[in-house]
């Protein structure tokens, strides 16, 4: 028991299979369009491919959908909310849940994959099954659709919503099994198809959810069946309940219904929903041997009795009208084989299997069903009547050929005539009883006396119990009677029995109007002052009689008729034969005097017959009225005799001769009859094999047509492929574009014979290339560039197929561009020409040049940086100078290294020089320390020497000056002020450095190197004047120095140098 | 020293933009015995002096970079004169001028050694 409930199956998904071929895309798309997102089912999708072509469907589908898509592949467990796509040259199929994947044999192109898929869905998945037809331009998925159907699946067929199936065939062919749940457009799919899954998901397996408590299921139930009781009168209690629950459901799932009760209620207000309900419950009796007993009885009792005492030149006539898609009609074909096997002589069978649905014949007549169909064929049976090929089954050929589909309507088209057996099942039910009560008769002139009618489970011949017996009543299995002649012939067609007053009856229960005296006394007067009469179809069928009739017709024995020749009295038929024809044929008034009736006493009565045509309008039927007036009284026999005999002596001789002339010619006209009949059954033959040819030609066309058909189909999916692909490949062309446009980059194409191919708009700054230059050879177009060795270096890239590189230079122009061959390569790998590209170096062959010239200058200054500190070593150092010293003059200029390096523009501001060094030293601007002049930029050269200087004067200042720290008499005060003047055109820097509040003592000014620095460095370097001395309370220095004369001229000047 | 004496009474020409450096220079030339003319900051003023003076200058040390302005004109000057000078340079060998890339030239800063080195051969 524990292992039952772990190994408990999963709940089944809901699978939709779909069903597309040519135009397919479109609606798939629509479909998708539709489908809300998780809508807990599985969809498989199952197209027209053709086995040499890669399907990208699985891609397409994609864009479709933000359901993840595969191809399907064997051995995959189906799963909700995936879409799994057919791929190229391969049948599918499901077991279990899972896909199978097949190889179509070799050579053989199976062309209803759709039906194949659906039936093994039916089989699998029962009521989870769905199918769905969309677009197509055959009648491939309607057998699928049967099967489903059959097992319980919800089915639906594409309709058109405006932009409709690009070919509707495919779904029409669906839509005419009749046995479609919904046809819509492709977007109302996928909300009806999620509802359908929801149901399922509901419903708890075992139990009929909606459908209530059993027990009141039960009840309801029996409601129903009295319902369709009534409507349709067949009975449908003996049925399983489950099953009965099941269409039931599913009629309360197409029409929406929640409960059972509202169904009910819905079924007594709807009787075109009972008639609905009454197909569902019925389907799946136009399977192969569907109600295996009937077709055993049928052949057990009918066939051996079609063939008792015909020979090999007899004609055994079948018709099938309604064949649908053509099951019942190769079960019964199947049957006639069987039996024709056991025969030595076997005679010529036809069977006539019609339908008014073209395109179910066109299934019908292909003959190959998928294998879920013929499960109730035996493996006998199925060996000896079926090639099995590529997951179908086609129906031999020697059953085939016994069979004969044509498009014919039962009720519109003459039927056909001499039939031996009629085999209907399951097309009554689909009409209603006016209809029906056509049908039957129609049958029954069909048929020969004594031919048989085959009917389906739930049909009856209803009122024309006189013109059938049953032979086998729970089959339906009925016998044209042999002694009914009364329609022996065809009842005159359908329309025009309806409409017309055919009886007395009718005309008496017509109201009167205002004229009514007129007519009445216009009725008396004919009833009793006319001669007796009556009115007669063509065929000679009584349908009215006046009154006074009783002495020229009487009753017939055996069975009741109103033929008015049967009725007439003797001595009244033969002439009234003739006048009758003479009427009819040259459609006057006829007459036919002396003619003599014996009446009931023996008395003879001489009257004349008038036969006068009725006037009628169109299609209504021609009646004629017949008038039997009498002439003088009745008389005995002898008086008659008496009254004859007076002028009989003269007249019998010319009488006789005229009579001898008559046989004689009668005789001629016998003989040129026969001949003429002779001839005609010759060229009848001639006609039937020229008919047999012709037929055999058809069935080639047909198969041919069928195979173009589905390459058609094929080539209509490629083609929506292609077409999706080519859209993308717009796309990437398109963005291909764009970017030739937009790059800046300049590419040539350039094909194996130097011709351009394309190239992008930079190339312009080049070559002096147009648009036109496509085509043309490079080496025609003039350079902008100088490139020497081109041509031999595009041949070297052919050569080794290695990229090259180099640079080239636009002459007279800064403008460089570094020129990269690389090959172009085909799919296949081969070289198939040149890709040159122009990249524009120049800004980065200046920069590197700037750099260049960046390095050597640092190279420079670092040398001319060590080569002043070579210089101050020496002085300060080799002079016996302290190492202190030495240091803080390196620290200077460290600073203002640190300074130069932030610098822009090679600027150094003095202001921030000043700062710089003061604060090197301790001091800062503030109490004691005033720092006060314009902006003035220094350029780099400047600013070694000058700071230097800056640092020996500061230096002195916390040494003796006004920044020396802790002297407690300390008032120093120090300003340093600058300005800037221009004199005779050029700028002058003039600084003042002034210390104040130094004693006498404890001052100095700056000696040795540090003077020389402050005085000679300046004048040389800087070009300056310095006064520095000493004055009445500190150190005051007085710098008057050049500037440049803007600073951005002191940089050109740097620049120059480069 | 080696070099003492090696330039005594040679009158010697100094180009050198840089006070300090041609202090340092001149300090060493004339501890070398050298008469030092200069040092001179320009290639101007270092033409004037030559028009000026001509013949008395033996030897001339010159700056290739004067404030920005190459001494070329200078060493044209010398050179004509038959005057020997050498260049001494913070610049690689490529920052100069190929036309002035056979005169002896002293990269800095100048080892004393090298600068006599270079300046043996012109007091001959």
């Amino acid at each position: 028991m524990d292992l039952s409930t772990q190994h408990d199956q999963p709940r089944p998904v809901p699978i939709v299979g779909i069903g597309a071929s040519a135009g397919g895309l479109e609606a798939i798309e629509g479909f998708f369009r539709g489908m809300p997102a998780d809508p807990d089912l599985a969809c498989v999708i199952v197209t027209h491919l053709n086995p040499q072509r890669e399907s990208l469907l699985h891609q397409i589908v994609a864009r479709y959908t933000s359901l993840p898509v595969e191809v399907a592949a064997d051995g995959v467990q189906v799963e909700a909310n995936r879409v799994y796509v057919l791929p190229a040259d391969a049948l599918l199929s499901i077991v279990n849940g899972r896909l199978a994947i097949s190889r179509p044999s070799a050579g053989r192109r199976e062309r209803h994959p759709i039906d194949i898929f659906f039936s093994a869905l039916a089989l699998d998945r029962g009521e989870f099954a769905a199918g769905v037809v969309l677009s197509g331009g055959d009648g491939d998925g309607a057998l699928g659709i049967k099967a489903i159907k059959e097992r319980g699946g919800l089915t639906m067929a594409q309709v058109a919503d405006g932009y409709g199936p690009q070919h509707p065939s495919m779904p029409d062919t669906a839509i005419a099994t009749g046995l479609v749940d919904f046809a819509l457009p492709a977007e109302a799919m996928g909300a009806r198809l999620a509802a359908f899954a929801r149901s399922l998901l509901v419903e708890a397996p075992g139990e009929v959810g909606p459908l209530g408590t059993p027990a009141a299921a039960a009840g309801l139930r029996q409601e129903i069946c009295g319902i369709l009781r009534n409507q349709v009168g067949h009975d449908f209690n003996g049925y399983k309940d489950k099953t009965f629950l099941r269409r039931v459901h599913r009629r309360m799932q197409v029409q929406q219904v929640d409960t059972l009760e509202a169904y009910v209620e819905r079924l007594r207000q709807d009787p075109q929903e009972v008639g609905a309900l009454f197909r569902d419950l019925l389907i799946n009796v136009t399977n192969f041997f569907r109600d295996a007993e009937a077709f055993a009885c049928l052949a057990e009792l009918v066939i051996p009795r079609l063939f008792e005492g015909r020979g090999a030149d007899a004609t055994v006539r079948i018709w099938v009208p309604g064949c649908s898609t053509g099951e019942e009609v190769y079960s019964i074909a199947i049957l006639v084989r069987e039996h024709m096997d056991t025969l030595s002589a076997r005679p010529l069978v036809q069977i006539f299997a019609t339908d008014i649905d073209d395109h179910a014949l066109a299934v019908a007549r292909a003959g190959r069903y998928p294998e879920a169909l013929l499960d109730s064929v035996s493996p006998e049976r199925r060996t000896r009547f079926f090639e099995s090929g590529g997951g179908s089954y086609l129906v031999a050929k020697d059953v085939r050929d016994l069979c004969v589909f044509s498009p014919h309507s039962v009720i519109r088209d003459p039927p056909f005539s001499r039939i031996d057996l009629v085999s209907c099942r399951n097309l009554l039910i689909y009409l209603g009883a006016d209809t029906q009560a056509q049908v039957i008769p129609i049958f029954h002139y069909a048929l020969q006396r004594g031919g048989y009618l085959f009917l389906g489970t739930s049909e009856n011949v209803g009122q024309f119990g006189e013109l059938f017996t049953p032979i086998e009543k729970k089959h339906r299995i009925f016998r044209s009677r042999e002694n009914s002649h009364v329609a022996r012939r065809l009842p005159l067609v359908l329309k025009g029995l309806r409409g017309q007053p055919v009886s007395g009856d009718q005309a008496r229960t017509q109201p009167r109007s205002g004229a009514t005296w007129r007519q009445a006394i216009e009725s008396q007067v004919l009833e009793r002052f006319s001669p007796p009469h009556v009115v007669v179809t063509r065929d000679g069928d009584v349908v009215h009689y006046s009154a006074r009739t009783g002495k020229y017709l009487e009753a017939a024995a055996g069975v009741p008729t109103r033929q008015l020749l049967t009725l007439a009295r003797k001595g009244l038929r033969f002439d009234l034969r003739s006048v009758m024809r003479e009427a009819v044929e040259f459609n006057r008034t006829a007459t036919c005097s002396g003619v003599v009736v014996e009446g009931d006493d023996g008395r003879l009565q001489t009257l004349t017959l008038i036969v006068d045509p009725l006037p009628h309008h169109g299609e209504e039927e021609a009646l004629y009225l017949v008038l039997f007036a009498d002439v003088g009284p009745t008389l005995s026999r002898e008086e008659a005799s008496d009254r004859a005999g007076a002028n009989r002596d003269g007249a019998t001789v010319q009488l006789e001769h005229e009579l001898r002339d008559t046989r004689e010619r009668l005789q001629s006209l016998i003989e040129e009859y026969e001949t003429a009949l002779e001839e005609l059954k010759s060229s009848n033959e001639e006609l039937v094999s020229v008919n047999e040819e012709l037929q055999s030609t058809n069935e080639e066309l047909e198969a041919s047509k069928e195979e173009l058909v589905s390459l058609n189909e094929e080539l209509q999916t490629v083609n929506g492929e292609l077409h999706a692909k080519l859209e993308a490949l717009d796309r990437a062309n398109g963005d291909l574009q764009n970017l030739f446009e937009s790059t800046a980059v300049a590419t040539i194409f350039l094909d194996c014979h130097l011709a351009i191919r394309s190239f992008t708009p930079a190339v312009t700054r080049v070559f002096n290339i147009l648009p036109g230059d496509r085509g043309r050879p490079i080496t025609d177009l003039s350079a902008r560039l100088d490139l020497p060795g081109f041509v031999q270096d595009i041949a070297a890239v052919f050569a080794t197929g290695q990229p090259l590189e180099r640079s080239a230079g636009q002459a007279g122009q800064a403008a460089h561009y570094m020129v990269r061959l690389a090959p172009y390569r085909d799919l296949q790998q081969v070289i198939e020409g040149v890709v040159v590209t122009f990249i524009d170096v120049t800004s980065l062959t200046q920069a590197e040049a700037q750099q260049r010239v960046l390095v050597a200058e640092l190279q420079h200054r670092t040398r001319n940086l060590l080569a002043i500190v070579q210089a101050i070593a020496h002085r300060t150092l080799g002079r016996g100078g302290s190492l202190e010293s030495f240091t803080a003059r390196l620290s200077a200029l460290g600073r203002v290294q640190g300074l130069i390096s932030h610098a822009t523009d090679e600027q150094v501001d003095l202001a921030e020089l000043v700062r710089l060094e003061l604060q090197a030293h301790g001091a800062a601007e503030g109490r004691n320390v005033a720092i006060d002049g314009p902006p003035v930029a220094l350029t780099v050269e400047r600013v070694q020497t000058f700071a230097l200087a800056l640092h020996e004067l500061a230096t002195n200042a916390v040494k003796h000056g006004a920044l020396r720290a802790g002297a407690p008499d300390s008032v120093g005060r120090l300003d340093i002020a600058w300005t800037v003047e221009t004199i005779d055109g050029s700028r002058r820097l003039l600084l003042d450095w002034r210390e104040s509040g130094v004693s006498i003592e404890t001052g100095e000014t700056p000696r040795g190197y540090g003077r020389e620095l402050i005085e000679r460095a300046l004048t040389f370097t800087l070009k300056a004047q310095t006064r520095l001395e000493f004055g009445s309370d500190g150190v005051t220095c007085h710098i008057e120095m050049p500037l440049a004369m803007r600073p951005s001229e002191d940089a050109s000047v740097t620049g120059a140098q480069q | 020293m080696a070099q003492n004496g090696l330039l005594s009474g040679r009158r010697v020409l100094v180009v050198e933009d840089d006070f300090l450096i041609a202090e340092a220079l001149c300090a060493s030339l004339e501890f070398a015995g050298a008469v030092v003319v200069g040092p001179l900051g320009s290639v101007s003023d270092a033409i004037r002096l030559l028009r000026q003076d001509d013949p008395a200058i033996d030897i001339a040390v010159l700056d290739v970079d004067l404030h920005g302005e190459k001494s070329y004109a200078v060493a044209d000057v010398l050179a004509e004169r038959g005057v020997p000078f050498l260049f001494t340079t913070g610049y690689n060998v490529d920052a100069v001028d190929v036309a002035y890339r056979d005169y002896p030239r002293c990269e800095k800063p100048l080892s004393e050694r090298a600068l006599f080195a270079a300046l043996q051969p012109m007091t001959g």
